[in-house]
């Protein structure tokens, strides 16, 4: 009996500490989260009032107003044009990668070849090459081509990563054959039963890989940083860095480009939580 | 004998046909992996063994000149011994924070949904954005300061003192970063079979037993992966010094590695010197991607 009621409060106190942990550690997250979305909607004498507000008394837009609409050392350019190009090179490079890496991924999965397997652990080898080796010889091969300062730099590279073709190979041998073999009955060529058998059946595997891709290109810091070197190329993160560089005493202003840079990949993140959730968990991907 | 002849002539089998689909299917990867992937790998270790200032011109091979000067080099020492800290500090936080917040999800059970979310959503922002929050959070006068000193405790001198600018970085990277081993502990610890807990329930195991005893022990493949790519990733660290304290500061005393191979590369243009450290970097993290991924065989399903 007094035992029985003792694990009862014990079980309870385990309980009490496991939620306290979990509420302080979401309170740390999120708190400098809320934080700079405030002062983004703070004008700046708020922000440099003592003590702190951390949410906007009387919100306002003219951060944003700034931010969008100054214009970037003599070019007539402003963060809009970052935003373009973001958005431009992270939209092409994502849809070359889901095109590229879903083809080899269903050679892998579903057609016979010689050498299939020796190609697919060379070719996996790959995951092995730290990036830090890559930056010079990367660099070297963009001055090479002419593409130092264009958005080929950003675009062209990721198509050789091999997650895609791993991740679409995985998917891929799930489907069952005999909607293929239906197909095949139906008389369709090999890249029919590829376009309108097997990619319409893997739109979540698809759906999947290109939200880690757009992930991993738009926040990508360190490669444009190195192969971008003028206002009107950058994009977003590496503009933001070096917009902070002039406006570093404005606080709304650089917490407004903050915001502006991680909207679109918290919307996507809030949207397809589940998605990535899922994929992290079961492939082990998608970390640094 | 009829079949024979038609397929000598047309040498069209459905194997073959098969065959020939594989090879166009992958030829458009293969090219972007050869031209993007296979050859700057190559190039790396030509690089390496030769004298090249984009500046002068100069291209010449130079044997070990590289390498010896990176012996003699201090500022590489000085920066690999950075690095190194600030790998081991990091993989370690983030190892403990995210086994915590795992174990801790998973025993509240289905309800954590919210909680998950929350945590990971730090992952997916930019180094950029990061920067700049914690680089205004850790100032002087930034947030978490004012914070201190509200409850009488001294404000530190986060990104200015040597001594702290490091574990700074760490400390802003763990938050950065835990929620993606968290997720990888997650999926570790809900493939542990429940009868194993039950049964160490029956046998009186204590909560503390069964986590060291059971739960340990059994998600060891995951704890590994973890570690290794961890350290991996966080020893190749560039993004925070670049923006926190300004390549490298206050002096040279979170002046990391990869730093050192941009400035060297990108601001002396000395490639060959540049490109012989990040080969050296390179291949020891290899060797050690390689024995982890050996070690792991069975976890890593191909």
């Amino acid at each position: 009996m007094h035992s029985n009621a003792s694990m009862v409060w014990r079980n309870r106190l385990t309980k009490a500490v496991t939620y306290a942990f979990l509420i302080i550690l979401a309170l740390l997250v999120l708190f400098p989260t809320v934080w700079i979305v405030g002062q983004s909607f703070m004008p700046e004498e708020i922000i440099l009032k003592r003590p702190i507000h951390i949410l906007p008394p009387e919100p306002t837009l003219d951060n944003f107003d700034e931010i969008l609409n100054t214009k970037l050392s003599k070019q007539e350019l402003s963060v809009l044009r970052w935003m373009f190009n973001s958005v431009y090179v992270t939209g092409v490079s994502t849809f070359g990668v889901l095109l590229v890496t879903s083809m080899a991924g269903y050679a892998f999965a579903r057609l016979r070849f010689p050498g299939k397997q020796l190609l697919f652990f060379g070719l996996g080898a790959s995951f092995l090459v730290p990036g830090v080796m890559l930056l010079i010889p990367s660099f070297m091969l963009m001055r090479a081509l002419g593409w130092i300062d264009t958005h080929h730099a950003l675009i062209w590279p990721p198509l050789a990563g091999f997650f895609g073709v791993f991740f679409m190979r995985q998917f891929f041998l799930a489907i069952p054959s005999e909607l293929a073999e239906a197909a095949v009955i139906d008389g369709a060529s090999a890249f029919g039963i590829y376009w309108r058998v097997f990619l319409p059946l893997s739109r979540p595997a698809v759906a999947t890989l290109g939200i880690f891709t757009f992930l991993f290109i738009w926040n990508d810091f360190t490669w444009p940083l190195v192969v971008l070197n003028s206002d009107e190329m950058r994009t977003l993160p590496v503009g933001l860095v070096v917009f902070i560089g002039e406006y570093w005493s404005y606080q709304g202003i650089v917490m407004a480009g903050a915001v502006l840079t991680s909207a679109p990949v918290l919307l996507v993140y809030i949207i397809f939580q589940r998605q990535i959730t899922r994929a992290v968990m079961a492939t082990g991907f998608g970390g640094r | 004998m009829i079949r024979q002849a038609a397929n000598a002539s047309q040498t069209l089998t459905p194997k073959r046909r098969e065959a020939i689909a594989g090879y166009l299917f992958l030829a458009p990867y293969l090219f972007f992996f050869l031209v993007f992937l296979a050859g700057p790998v190559i190039s790396a270790f030509v690089t390496a063994f030769v004298e090249w200032e984009l500046l002068r011109g100069t291209y010449r091979f130079n044997g070990l000149e590289n390498f010896q000067l990176m012996m003699e080099d201090d500022l590489f020492w000085i920066a690999m011994r950075n690095s190194l800290y600030f790998a081991i500090m990091t993989t370690a936080g983030n190892t403990v924070v995210a086994l915590c917040a795992a174990l801790a999800l998973k025993s509240i059970g289905p309800g954590h949904t919210l909680f998950r979310v929350i945590l990971y959503a730090p992952v997916v922002l930019s180094i950029s954005v990061i920067g700049i929050i914690f680089r205004r959070l850790l100032s002087t006068f930034g947030l978490i300061n004012a914070a201190l000193e509200a409850v009488g405790i001294d404000g530190v001198n986060w990104l200015g003192d040597p001594n702290i600018v490091i574990p700074s970085m760490s400390l802003m990277t763990i938050w950065w970063g835990f929620g993606f081993p968290m997720l990888i502990f997650l999926a570790a610890l809900y493939a542990v079979p429940e009868p194993l807990y039950e049964a160490a329930r029956i046998d009186g195991a204590g909560r503390w037993a069964i986590l060291t005893r059971v739960t340990l022990p059994l998600i060891r493949p995951a704890l590994l992966f973890i570690i290794v790519t961890q350290f991996i990733a966080h020893i190749q660290v560039f993004g925070q010094p670049y923006i926190l304290t300004q390549e490298g500061g206050p002096g040279y005393s979170s002046y990391t590695i990869v730093l050192h191979i941009y400035r060297t590369a990108f601001r002396y243009f000395d490639m060959g010197y540049a490109g012989a450290m990040a080969l050296s970097l390179g291949v020891v993290m290899f060797i050690f991607a390689l024995l982890q991924f050996r070690l792991l065989g069975r976890y890593t399903e191909y």
